[in-house]
């Protein structure tokens, strides 16, 4: 991957939608990402596996009454592909645009939760 | 060919910056915590008056102990129920709490564990005046910071109930009324604000607020309404007697009710105890003091009720007094030896 190659992964845009919810705010459970992204159980699951493998998500179990819930992470991994493909997208646009977005990105990378945080 | 690129990057961008948004404003109070916390302060602020009054517990460290364990108590009952309720229903739901929700909720223990030791302070240091004025403040802050994190809505319902309590701490009404607006705010306040909020996820700065000030007719109406019945309390039928025909006549019987009235210029003895550290108890002292302005008094089954009025103004309880400006000075002069003065302004009428 050049320094100006979009991660493909990344580069798709539920899961770029995704990254970024779990960037913000924390772990979150299944049904939360579906109904905030708006997807099927079946795209979304898809997307989550896809994730999971390259290591940029966690999934952690949470026992309690009733049956366990999986809660999903963001990894260390995870975050800095996602803060580098942030980078990558703003040097991509014209130096206008990249001024506003800039400005409106630049949370992502510093007040988020850090992804170790349970 | 270009531009269509940098328009592509450009929505990804925006996509991002939408759900860090989103991602950030994931915190969602569940419209048990509303009613739970706005009933249960409502509660402690119209019943711990009466439990805990000062005829029933003589010994001020003893009433400090009983009222502000009680208060603890029904703050971590209150605090439990609604933990076990909100985990049961996210749990039930599949949802989880968030980062966020979660370090919101030690501030919000944070403010309330605040407000109980201000009300030992105050039980110890007095300014008791200023105690709902300052917890409407601090509540108000809460749901301001948590609003942040939520629904807008939730910043004005925070914002109205901290001008609601620096009203109260400019213009210091009497303790039933501040009790009566304050018992409003959270009983009513808290469960109405949860409706509005849950109906108003997209609104407009207009919108909110026209909510905002009927959220604020909502509170402020029953309190008035509430204030001015339990000032009505005119004593319909008790007979009024003068304190000379009252001295004559000896102490009611049981079952009759009467006013005394004192006329101005009522000569009446100000018994005063004072004791401290570095003093010997004095209890024997005695000013003679003169009413500047007539003063009516209830007198039901031999017992004075804990209610006056002056003038022709309205009843009000015994307890609506202020001790304000109070001053000790100490001097020694080789003619007078070491003397003391004690001074302060006691008034009934703010």
């Amino acid at each position: 991957m050049t320094s100006l190659e979009l991660d493909p992964l990344l580069h798709q845009p539920i899961r770029t939608r995704l990254t970024a919810y779990l960037a913000a705010r924390g772990e979150t459970t299944f049904t939360e990402l579906r109904q905030v992204l708006e997807v099927t159980d079946g795209n979304l699951d898809g997307h989550i596996k896809k994730l999971l493998a390259a290591g940029y998500l966690r999934a952690r179990k949470q026992r309690g009454k009733g049956r366990p819930q999986t809660l999903y992470l963001l990894s260390e991994t995870g975050l800095q592909a996602f803060q580098t493909y942030i980078q990558i997208l703003q040097a991509l646009l014209p130096e206008q645009a990249n001024e506003r977005e800039s400005e409106e990105v630049a949370p992502a990378d510093e007040s988020g939760p850090s992804p170790q945080t349970t | 060919m270009n531009n269509t690129l940098h328009d592509s990057e450009q929505d990804q961008l925006r996509a991002i910056h939408t759900m860090l948004a989103s991602g950030h404003a994931s915190v969602h109070l569940e419209r048990h915590t509303f009613l739970l916390w706005g009933l249960s302060a409502a509660f402690l602020i119209l019943a711990v008056p009466e439990l805990f009054s000062r005829e029933r517990f003589t010994d001020p460290f003893e009433l400090l102990v009983w009222q502000n364990s009680f208060i603890s108590l029904v703050l971590i009952g209150t605090g439990y129920l609604d933990y076990r309720w909100t985990h049961q229903r996210r749990h039930a739901r599949d949802e989880s709490l968030s980062f966020v929700q979660r370090q919101v909720t030690k501030v919000w223990w944070m403010l309330i564990a605040l407000v109980v030791v201000i009300n030992i302070g105050m039980n110890l240091y007095g300014g008791g005046s200023l105690f709902y004025g300052i917890t409407l403040v601090l509540i108000g802050i809460g749901i301001y910071v948590h609003g942040l994190f939520s629904r807008q809505m939730l910043t004005w319902g925070g914002g109205l109930m901290m001008l609601l309590g620096l009203a109260l701490l400019a213009t210091t009404p009497e303790i039933e009324q501040q009790e009566w607006i304050a018992a409003s705010a959270f009983g009513i306040g808290l469960p109405s604000l949860s409706i509005l909020v849950n109906r108003t996820s997209v609104t407009t700065g207009r919108r909110e607020l026209f909510l905002s000030l009927f959220w604020l007719g909502l509170v402020l109406s029953p309190a008035s309404i509430a204030i001015s019945l339990s000032s009505q309390t005119n004593y319909t039928g008790w007979p009024e007697v003068s304190l000379e025909d009252y001295l004559m006549g000896g102490p009611p019987r049981d079952g009759e009710g009467l006013i005394v009235t004192l006329p101005a210029g009522t000569q009446m003895p100000l018994n005063i105890k004072l004791k401290g550290d570095t003093f010997i108890p004095a209890d024997q002292a005695v000013l003679r003091m003169q009413l500047i302005r007539p003063l009516s008094i209830p007198v039901s089954t031999g017992e004075v009720e804990n209610r006056l009025r002056i003038g022709q103004g309205r009843w009000k309880s015994g307890y609506a007094y202020r001790i304000r400006d109070w001053r000790v000075t100490s001097r020694l002069s080789p003619a007078k030896g070491p003397e003391m003065d004690l001074s302060l302004k006691l008034q009934f009428e703010n």
